[in-house]
């Protein structure tokens, strides 16, 4: 119980307390013990940079991404992702890593509180004439009121809650080596989203949040509850 | 397990990973028992000849450090991801950098076992991007491995040290991208056949060190500690 106190206190600080240049804002699954997914999610971003350049950004991120619940309260995620995105004016080679933790910090009976945090690191290099790289950083930490549900025979979870997501910007103008670097600063808003486990082993879920302006994802992923299949 | 869940999981992961794979790769270990989950940090060495068709012949020199997250996903399947960011020495191997990122992906199958030996054959691709601060010079560093290995278990001092060898081939393909002009060239590898030996030891029965040698054209050293649930 110790150690679950302190993995809930380090986590809450480094989601929702510590500033620090980031962006994302994916709630986690929160999988049983043993229990491991492997698949693709993919996410939209929406963030207000005020008087910084650009005012506003919105990006998307696709990912393959791998959890695995290390108790049932306790689980891991990591995501990565090489794709080719066409922009106005510019041709990216967008590579994208992120790692999460999500804990479940209360449970009575189809109820529970859980609590995330995760990074997601973007960098969008041009391969056009234009040479207007882009870095995208998120650091956001999210509380989550979960309710277990059951839906035609599958099993699910409806989530809410708040969610605080702190964007870090740099923008390299014609390959310059001094980007700009713009920060949305810490937004508050929040987060639902809901995912179900098709047949015990595929799982489908999506998200929206809002912080400033509405984002979200959506992921299909294999689903194995006893750590293989 | 039923044949066609086992069937219809493997087809799926196929296609993440297939989906995943742009790049350049090597982090593959001994196949993972059923159901068994690794998180890793592991040090890789590249030394590798490149060449282009104008003739130059750059020397590939590269040390990374990345996060490793391996699944046994199926008794007879492992499935490997890997990613770091930041643009440290430290874990990018470079100094003066101002970006750095990693994304790969892996697959191992067993081909044939008894109660000794166990036969594989793994794929892994990987990318690696650098961003120096000084220079109007990116670097794309994508790698892309086969390997057969056999790998046996044996009993030291009450814990479980895995040996496994086999003959591999990789392909090495440096990619130098001058911003200014819009320029890229693609310098490859030609000796791309060597082999591969190393072993992990698993210590009270979580704590794995991996250590082994890639030898493609020069012996690249690869090390690593992780954690298995």
């Amino acid at each position: 119980m110790r150690l679950r106190s302190v993995v809930i206190l380090a986590t809450a600080t480094i989601g929702i307390v510590a500033p620090v240049q980031t962006r994302a804002q994916l709630p986690m699954p929160q999988l049983g013990k043993r229990a491991a997914e492997i698949g693709y999610v993919h996410e939209w971003f929406h963030r207000d940079f005020g008087d910084a350049l650009p005012a506003e950004t919105d990006w998307s991120v696709a990912s393959v991404a791998i959890g695995y619940g290390v108790q049932d309260w306790l689980s891991f995620q990591g995501q990565g992702g090489l794709s080719n995105v066409r922009g106005d004016g510019s041709y990216y080679d967008r590579l994208s890593i992120g790692a999460g933790v999500s804990i479940r910090a209360f449970q009575s009976g189809r109820w529970s509180i859980s609590a995330n945090a995760r990074y997601i690191d973007t960098f969008d290099h041009d391969q056009w004439s234009t040479q207007f790289h882009k870095s995208m950083r998120t650091l956001s930490g999210s509380a989550q009121l979960g309710l277990t549900v059951v839906a035609w025979n599958q099993a699910g979870t409806l989530w809410a809650g708040p969610i605080a997501s702190d964007d870090h910007s740099d923008l390299y103008f014609n390959d310059s080596r001094e980007p700009i670097e713009a920060s949305a600063g810490v937004g508050w808003g929040a987060s639902a989203g809901a995912r179900f486990v098709l047949f015990g082993w595929i799982a489908i879920y999506g998200y929206t949040t809002y912080i400033d302006d509405f984002a979200g994802g959506a992921g299909i992923s294999l689903h194995a509850s006893r750590g293989s299949f | 397990m039923t044949t066609g869940r086992a069937i219809v999981a493997t087809v799926v992961a196929c296609s993440v990973f297939l989906a995943a794979v742009r790049g350049y790769c090597e982090v593959i270990g001994p196949q993972l028992p059923k159901g068994a989950f690794e998180i890793a940090v592991q040090n890789r060495s590249v030394d590798r000849s490149v060449y282009a068709e104008f003739g130059s012949t750059p020397e590939l020199e590269r040390q990374d450090l990345a996060l490793v997250l391996r699944w046994g996903m199926t008794e007879f399947v492992t499935i490997s991801f890997e990613g770091m960011t930041g643009p440290s020495e430290f874990v990018a191997g470079e100094a003066d950098l101002q970006a750095f990122y990693l994304a790969g992906v892996g697959g191992q199958a067993t081909l044939w076992r008894n109660e000794r030996f166990l036969v594989t054959a793994a794929i892994q691709a990987t990318r690696a991007y650098r961003r120096w601060n000084d220079t109007r010079r990116d670097e794309f560093d994508d790698s892309f491995a086969l390997q057969t290995t056999v790998q046996s278990d044996f009993s030291v001092a009450q814990q479980t040290l895995t040996i496994f060898l086999g003959p591999a081939y990789s392909e090495e393909t440096l990619v130098l991208v001058e911003n200014l002009y819009s320029r890229r060239a693609e310098l490859e590898s030609v000796e791309r056949w060597g082999g591969v030996i190393g072993a992990v030891a698993l210590l009270g029965g979580h704590v794995t060190v991996n250590a082994q040698v890639f030898w493609v054209e020069n012996p690249q050293p690869r090390f690593g500690i992780g954690y298995r649930f």
